[in-house]
């Protein structure tokens, strides 16, 4: 008995030991973590879709390191932090995790990741405003970003001949039967804050500066027009832009500001009657969408051949052949290096992501504080609901937010 | 298909990782550990609950140990807890044995609890390193023109599983319930249990079925392959099975009930899909007997409608015994047996005058079909007993042989056969 149960000790270990040996000419096992967008749900579609995304990326990968495969797990942006506790314990955690700047912040913060070694990077492959957005207080690199999702607008090409392109537009097409839809989520609505002008106010709180009267005053002008379009008919504040693209989809809605990310699944949808424009200025200035960064961040368990790998691959990521690859075959992002030429005349939709980066570039000091504060999304989008279902003034509501923004980076 | 096998394929790859594989390495050696030491001897002293607990608790400890300076045992820890609610599932085993029969508790234990803990267990094994909610979406193939993904085959097996294991106890409960308040017998109530477990089970199985996508296109098709199927292999099948659903109303071979089999009395046991279990009294033996039978063939049953059963016993006496009262001796002697009916009243019947006895016959009536061997036995005992008491000769067949004169052996020799006599 005790001899047989040595000789199974004894082969399991070689057989595991044989493994690790192995293991030097078996191909390089990435396990890569993937987080889904806000409120979609994992299902056969989301699955298809998001694999055939990252396999785009892998397959050419593949003709500069053909010894690797990638398996991917897709998960729920909320549950993301819990999944890599509980895989981290026992060192299966994944090798490559991609998903938005902020939560790549957190994860590097409470040590489910590890730092990028940005040294061995080629920091110009990048745009220097979004290592901003990937950079903790200490200096710390979190990720490697991979592409820019811009926040446009989303519309049904047979209801919406014309879209908007200033907000009293907007106003106007929602008197006139337009159905419009607005997140009420602080993130996503960020975009009218420029428009009104209290972008400069939001960024100036955020730094736990003394606002001025003029900064004040336009804080309230915003709030007090976001409250005076939520009083109009056809203009409906919703949780977030997920249920605003699934209403444009369902031909409930005919207008609404969406996220480039999602572009996909509703051409798949709409087909031809999707339209897409930048989202509307006003009498300030442009819109200033915060626009949301893919990034890439490094797991904390890789055995060392698949942290080199990891990190080639991230290397990789931001070859100008690849992102340009990335832009044009999917026609839903822009390239993070900034030496790639987006064809714009070549697509439409590709013209108004780069229009609303355009956008968004003009505010970017201000949106990349923003973005770095730790509960805005959630504090600020609690005055918002308040505020645009009338259970709070404009001016009550501007208190609420700088009290919100106060500390917070 | 392929995808799926390519994911689980595709984890081997952490054993790349150094400190996946001495995880394992731990995990395996503390387990043959365990077994060296020969446990039972060595805690030979403990309480066997405490006994159960010792080895899981001691993997716990290790895994402790090893992540104080830093060390990870994500793995180490999760086998010990397995472990640990591996043996608790013993001990609450012990602890339902204080209000359930055995045979339940195994078949609770050996279909229910341990096998939904052991898929608990694989399923959280799983979201070590994967997401089963990740995997559950893959597509594995098309069924009548819908997407066939993990998720709907595990769990419409899982669902499936538990309508047939499951539903037992439920349905047990309800028909209880409705016992109570209809006033229904044992065997009644036996057969509303299965009732309603056949209900539950059709409705969870179409509901299943509806999950994984079937529609009025796939009912047809399925109606269709079913006829065919009828016609060939399953015809059998669907025989046992609608022949077991109208017994079951018929109400004429239920749970409880005792049906004469090849001579014997047997009780009904169970009546399932396919055949009905039966219990012959005589050798302890359980008969399997596919419900086809009973819908086909001619069955006696002692309990249609009452529980009642008539014996009879057969009994010579002497001519001598005057037969009036070797009557009367016999009824009076029926009646002294604690187990025979007083109603209706034993009778005893003169029936054959035989050859070397007057034959009577004791008819009685017994409330128990599957006691009458024993009654009979009971019976045959105080007949012999009354009757040597009052004297009363129980005769054995009696031959009387005559024997004629027997014949001479030897004849007298004839004159023809005597030698000539010489002249001298």
């Amino acid at each position: 008995m005790r001899a047989r149960l040595a000789a199974s000790v004894l082969l399991s270990t070689l057989a595991l030991s044989g493994c690790s040996r192995l293991g030097n000419e078996l191909p390089v096992m990435l396990y890569l973590a993937m987080v889904i967008d806000q409120d979609s749900k994992i299902d056969t579609a989301t699955q298809t879709d998001f694999r055939q995304r990252i396999q785009l990326i892998i397959n050419d990968f593949r003709k500069i390191k053909p010894n690797v495969e990638v398996q991917v797990a897709l998960y729920k942006r909320a549950n993301l932090n819990q999944e890599l506790q509980r895989r981290n314990a026992s060192d299966l955690g994944p090798d490559l995790v991609v998903t938005d700047a902020p939560q790549a912040n957190q994860l590097l913060s409470e040590g489910l990741t590890d730092e990028l070694p940005v040294k061995s990077f080629n920091r110009y492959e990048t745009d220097q405003g979004l290592w901003e957005r990937v950079k903790l207080d200490d200096g710390r690199i979190t990720a490697q970003p991979m592409v820019i999702y811009p926040q446009i607008a989303c519309f049904n090409r047979e209801i919406v001949q014309n879209p908007p392109t200033t907000l009293q537009e907007l106003l106007q097409q929602g008197a006139s039967g337009t159905r419009v839809g607005l997140a009420v989520n602080f993130s996503e609505l960020l975009w009218t804050a420029g428009s009104l002008g209290a972008i400069q106010s939001l960024a100036t709180a955020n730094d736990d500066q003394t606002l001025t009267p003029e900064n004040t005053e336009a804080m309230v002008a915003w709030l007090g027009w976001l409250q005076r379009a939520s009083a109009q008919q056809n203009i409906t504040f919703f949780q977030d832009q997920g249920q605003l693209e699934n209403l444009l989809n369902d031909g409930e809605l005919d207008w609404v500001s969406c996220n480039s990310n999602s572009l996909l699944r509703l051409r798949k949808q709409m087909g031809e009657n999707l339209g897409v424009s930048p989202l509307p200025s006003g009498p300030a200035g442009t819109a200033s969408p915060m626009n949301a960064v893919r990034v890439l961040a490094l797991g904390a368990n890789s055995s060392p051949r698949q942290r080199d790998m990891a990190v080639s691959l991230a290397k990789f990521i931001t070859n100008p052949m690849v992102q340009r690859n990335l832009s044009l075959r999917s026609l839903a992002f822009l390239p993070v290096n900034p030496a790639v030429a987006v064809p714009v005349r070549s697509s439409r939709t590709l013209a108004t992501l780069m229009q609303s980066r355009e956008d968004s570039m003009l505010h970017e000091p201000a949106l990349a504080g923003l973005a770095h504060h730790r509960s805005i999304d959630r504090d600020g989008s609690q005055v918002l609901v308040q505020l645009v279902f009338g259970a709070s003034n404009p001016r009550s509501s501007q208190e609420s937010l700088v009290k919100a923004l106060e500390g917070g980076s | 298909m392929s995808q799926l096998l390519w994911e689980i394929l595709g984890w081997l790859g952490y054993l790349q990782r150094s400190a996946v594989v001495a995880q394992l390495l731990l995990i395996l050696g503390l387990s043959v550990g365990w077994h060296l030491i020969n446990p039972q001897r060595r805690l030979g002293n403990l309480h066997p609950a405490l006994r159960l607990l010792v080895a899981p608790i001691a993997v716990l400890l290790i895994a402790w140990l090893i992540e104080l300076p830093g060390g990870k045992t994500g793995l180490v820890s999760y086998a010990g807890l397995c472990w640990l609610g591996w043996n608790l599932l013993n001990l609450l085993n012990q602890l339902l044995l204080l209000l359930l029969p055995t045979s339940t508790i195994h078949q609770l234990e050996s279909r229910l609890l341990r096998p939904l803990f052991l898929v608990l267990v694989g399923l959280n094994l799983i979201s070590k390193f994967d997401n089963p909610a990740d995997l559950g979406v893959i597509k594995l193939g098309s069924l009548f023109g819908e997407i066939l993904t993990v998720n709907n085959l595990v769990i419409a097996m899982l669902v499936t599983y538990l309508l047939l294991v499951g539903t037992k106890l439920p349905a047990a409960g309800v028909a209880w319930m409705l016992q109570k308040l209809i006033s229904c017998s044992d065997s009644s109530r036996k057969a509303l249990e299965l009732i309603i477990r056949y209900v539950v089970i059709g409705i969870g199985i179409t509901a299943v079925g509806f999950h994984i996508g079937l529609n009025s296109t796939a009912l047809v098709a399925i109606a269709g392959g079913l006829s065919v199927g009828l016609g060939f292999g399953i015809k059998e099948v669907f025989s046992n099975f609608i022949s077991g659903i109208w017994l079951l109303f018929e109400g004429s071979v239920r749970p409880g009930e005792i049906l004469m089999v090849d001579g014997d009395p047997c009780e009904v046991r169970k009546l399932g899909l396919r055949a009905t279990l039966l219990w012959r009294d005589r050798d302890n033996a359980e008969l399997l007997i596919p419900n086809q039978m009973f819908f086909t063939a001619q069955a006696t049953s002692y309990t249609a409608t009452d529980r009642m059963r008539r014996s009879e016993i057969r009994v010579g006496a002497a001519y001598s015994h005057d037969p009036q009262i070797v009557l009367k001796i016999l009824e009076q002697t029926a009646l002294s047996v604690p187990r025979v009916l007083n109603h209706p009243a034993p009778r005893a019947l003169q029936v054959h005058y035989g050859d070397s006895a007057i034959e009577y016959s004791l008819r009685y009536w017994i409330s128990d079909p599957m006691s009458n061997i024993g009654i009979v036995s009971e019976v045959n005992q105080a007949i012999w007993t009354a009757f040597k008491r009052e004297g009363i000769e129980i005769p054995f067949p009696q031959q009387v042989n005559t024997v004629r004169e027997i014949p001479p052996l030897k004849s007298e020799p004839s004159a023809a056969d005597n030698p000539p006599l010489s002249l001298h």
